[in-house]
């Protein structure tokens, strides 16, 4: 499968090894880990994600589940809307980052910026007593 | 680590805070903060006053009766347990955490206010008062983040149709160039010796941009500029009416005093084209225009340069804002070779044809 920019809703640029894409419509933000951007940028310039998938089974120390996790990136590009089917392919050697597939542990990210969301997860909500003040719990 | 107030909490202990801040302001300073808004200073330590004076110089305004927002400003360290004196929380603050988050709770809303880091700093934004502590009044310690106060008045200068950004801007005879590009890529360099060699000036860094209509206009906030040393030398006898103000934090960049330069000074300046700098050993300077699947690309870049300094990734009404304000314009880059000056007549041909 090949797939390419969702243009007609998203900006793309990579900077300094790092992707960042902007829904052009919504103003939501995506960062990508230094693997992400690798297999991204791949995608974007028509390797197929058999391409890549090879690219990333022949880095040294590689998972077993090399599969499964780029299948999930591509599953949560395509949720975001970041990318969609394409026709055209391209034949260029996909080239990864062994030094960035082990700083990320071999695990390609998309993040989705939200400041709210990210309040939300970050940590429980802890209570200020008027008398006590906030204690966090140890 | 996140605590959570509710709102009367918040209220009530920033009540607190900000009476003790205006007890302790030895001087008040205001800014006409691009021809938008109007913020108050209020320093408690007279030291910092002439910090600001040197950076913001472009920006100081006569006192007004009604500012549009106060910004106090003091130092942390001569403000032992604050948290627990002046806030009147009493949490402790871990050792192995180094950032602790302030969030108030307002409907299903978690709406940040304030910000603790273990190494540097306060920082607290409450009904438009923007409430900042350094760990020092070092001229280092203020330039830690490039500019005194950036992410204080990026903040405040904002509105529907304004927006501070990362960039910079020059021109001739009213036509101006908005140039973006994060470090390194040659943009001070470039605008400053435009500066230098008669062309309009806003900015080398960061500038406030207005949108009126379908124009773009750009407004300068400080008199600073920065430079590596080796452009620093190599345009010494240039700037021979600029003063140096202090190393930047991560000492590679010279930090300069440029008010005197008034007479190149530009507010309210029209932009017509945006551009990016990219440096090319070995290549003549050149200018070309992106190609229209280019030009998403660089205003992704444009947006990132800004959102990415102010950590504001994650307010996607500040990123719709600035595509609506940049989705219009014409693209283009700049292709910089090792000749500065011969890069300026490039620009200069370019402008000229507009």
């Amino acid at each position: 499968m090949n797939y390419k920019l969702n243009e007609a809703k998203m900006f793309a640029d990579v900077t300094d090894g790092i992707a960042i894409i902007i829904n052009s419509l919504t103003g939501v933000y995506y960062g990508m880990n230094g693997l992400g951007t690798g297999m991204f940028d791949a995608l974007l310039k028509g390797s197929s994600d058999a391409d890549v998938l090879a690219a990333f089974q022949a880095l040294p120390g590689a998972p077993a589940d090399c599969e499964a996790r780029l299948q999930a990136f591509i599953e949560k590009l395509k949720a975001f809307e970041i990318i969609v089917p394409a026709s055209v392919a391209s034949t260029a050697p996909v080239s990864l980052v062994l030094k960035d597939a082990v700083y990320d542990e071999f695990t390609p990210a998309c993040n989705e910026y939200n400041d709210v969301q990210e309040l939300l997860f970050a940590d429980p909500i802890h209570e200020v007593k008027e008398d006590e003040g906030w204690k966090p719990e140890k | 680590m996140i605590a959570s107030l509710s709102p009367e909490q918040t209220s009530h202990c920033l009540s607190r805070l900000r009476e003790w801040l205006e007890s302790s302001c030895r001087e008040e300073l205001y800014l006409n903060l691009g021809e938008v808004k109007t913020l108050r200073v209020c320093c408690c330590h007279s030291e910092a006053t002439n910090m600001i004076r040197r950076q913001l110089a472009w920006s100081l305004s006569t006192p007004v009766k009604h500012s549009d927002a106060t910004l106090y400003f003091w130092e942390e360290s001569r403000m032992a347990d604050f948290h627990r004196r002046v806030l009147g929380l009493d949490f402790e603050r871990d050792a192995n955490d180094d950032y602790l988050m302030l969030v108030q709770r307002e409907r299903e809303k978690l709406i940040p206010f304030a910000e603790f880091t273990q190494n540097n700093s306060v920082r607290i934004w409450f009904e438009g008062n923007y409430f900042y502590a350094v760990r020092s009044m070092e001229p280092e310690e203020l330039l830690k983040e490039g500019h005194l106060f950036v992410k204080q008045l990026y903040r405040a200068v904002e509105t529907p149709s304004t927006h501070l950004i990362h960039g910079a801007c020059v021109g001739i005879d009213g036509k101006g160039v908005l140039l973006c590009a994060r470090g390194a890529k040659g943009k001070s360099t470039l605008t400053v010796t435009a500066m230098l060699r008669g062309f309009d000036y806003v900015s080398d860094d960061y500038l406030v941009l207005k949108k009126e209509g379908s124009s773009l206009f750009a407004s300068p906030l400080y008199s600073i500029i920065t430079l590596s040393p080796k452009m620093y030398n190599s345009l010494y006898a240039d700037l021979n009416k600029a003063h140096f103000v202090s190393n930047s934090a991560r000492k590679d960049k010279y930090v300069l005093d440029i008010e005197s330069y008034d007479d190149r000074l530009q507010r309210h300046y029209p932009i017509k084209v945006c551009m990016f700098p990219e440096i090319v050993p070995d290549a003549e300077p050149s200018v070309v225009a992106c190609a229209p699947q280019e030009k998403g690309r660089a205003i992704t870049h444009m947006i990132h340069s800004t959102i990415g300094q102010m950590n504001d990734e994650g307010n996607s009404l500040s990123v719709r804002k600035l595509i609506g304000m940049l989705r219009d314009m014409d693209f283009y880059r700049i292709r910089l070779s090792p000749d500065i000056f011969r890069n300026v007549e490039c620009l200069r041909s370019f402008i000229k044809q507009l």
